[in-house]
């Protein structure tokens, strides 16, 4: 134990006052200060500030501090401050935080918040939707109807491809060929009329 | 202590239980303590009831979550700091609002009859302190350590009160302030040293 240097023995000095070094501390501090005077009259003077510290009077609240703080409980409990109010709402969100997450429930504060935000959010969503005039319906209202006529048409119609004969629909051969004709005598005409041909 | 930790841990249960008398035992038995760790803090006799109201305002409040990873004491002790800091915060902000500086003494004491035992041993008359003189002599030191520990920085004077007036151990004051020991006694030193400093010419006389 080597603490012969005045800047070794110094900041000892505040826990050699409250005897709170270890028996060979205490030691060294004590043989330095019996051949350091300076280091002595420092201890001294960090010991007088000490006792006069302990010594400054014993102070009590006023006498109505507990009808004051009884007073002011009631106004937190009233504000819904209170622990009273909802101890079930902490022992749930406190349950809830630690199912959704173990890590997060040791180690405490973000989950401590995020539970109950995230559950005072689900109340407020449930209690919004139950106070709405017209709550809107979730059933899923019925498509518009499609012509069963056309729905028929179009599987027979399926159904000549399939088989290899598009043109099995006599009445569907009929109207394309008109169509085909009326497109060329057209397309003459117009040819002719330009005088391109 | 044990015994005290002991006595804490079914107060806290009984109020878990919601038995009424139980938080009212931990108010008659802290309030002092608590009071005057926030009145040394904020050298304000009126601000330091208000706000040791509010200590155990916020302790009813959440005493159901409290985990009993900490002393009763402890948690009392840093609910009560935090406040300071927060009241601290505020003044400061409203002193820079206003321009000034303002350091508010506690002249509030009563008298000083039974705050302590004979404090000047090497006098003949046992009634020395009552003497108009002594009374405000002691008065003055009393307002200068006040000043004194008014001007040290927040984290130094919360550990010399807790350590010298309060008489709390170095591991308690850890777990109140959050840091480790060895920042608590060095702490504890700067904070002895400046207060010397601050007080020499009334120490000496």
């Amino acid at each position: 134990m080597k603490l012969t240097k005045c800047k070794d023995i110094r900041p000892k000095i505040s826990d050699y006052i409250d005897s709170a070094l270890a028996s060979d501390e205490m030691w060294a501090v004590q043989l330095h200060m019996s051949v350091c005077p300076e280091c002595a009259q420092f201890a001294a003077s960090i010991s007088k500030t000490v006792n006069a510290l302990k010594q400054l009077p014993a102070t009590t609240p006023s006498a109505n501090f507990d009808r004051s703080l009884a007073s002011r409980i009631q106004a937190a409990i009233a504000a819904g401050k209170t622990r009273a109010s909802a101890p079930w709402l902490v022992r749930t969100c406190r349950g809830f935080a630690s199912k959704l997450s173990p890590k997060s429930a040791t180690s405490g504060t973000g989950l401590r918040l995020s539970a109950p935000i995230a559950l005072a959010t689900a109340l407020i969503g449930v209690l919004a939707l139950m106070n709405q005039p017209n709550p809107p319906s979730l059933t899923v209202a019925p498509r518009a109807t499609v012509d069963a006529g056309f729905t028929a048409a179009c599987v027979h119609q399926n159904q000549t491809y399939v088989s290899g004969q598009p043109f099995a629909d006599q009445s569907a051969l009929a109207l394309l060929q008109r169509q085909t004709d009326e497109g060329i005598q057209h397309a003459s005409n117009g040819l002719l009329g330009s005088g391109k041909i | 202590m044990i015994c005290l930790s002991k006595q804490d841990t079914a107060l806290l249960a009984r109020c878990r239980d919601d038995d009424p008398t139980a938080f009212d035992e931990i108010v008659l038995r802290y309030k002092q303590k608590i009071f005057q760790y926030i009145l040394r803090m904020v050298g304000d006799a009126d601000e330091a009831e208000d706000l040791t109201q509010e200590v155990f305002v916020k302790t009813y409040l959440s005493i159901s979550n409290f985990r009993s990873q900490s002393s009763l004491n402890t948690w009392l002790y840093r609910i009560a700091g935090n406040l300071c800091i927060d009241a601290h915060r505020k003044r400061s902000r409203k002193d820079a609002a206003l321009g000034a500086t303002v350091v508010s003494l506690d002249d509030n004491r009563p008298d000083s009859a039974g705050a302590s035992d004979d404090s000047t041993p090497g006098k003949e008359a046992p009634d020395s302190r009552y003497e108009p003189y002594e009374v405000l002599q002691r008065r003055e030191l009393d307002s200068q350590i006040q000043l004194a520990l008014s001007r040290l920085p927040e984290k130094m004077r919360s550990v010399v009160v807790l350590h010298d007036l309060e008489g709390l151990p170095y591991e308690d004051i850890a777990a109140i302030v959050d840091c480790p020991i060895g920042t608590v006694k060095s702490r504890l030193f700067n904070a002895r040293v400046q207060l010397r400093d601050s007080l020499k010419q009334y120490l000496e006389a």
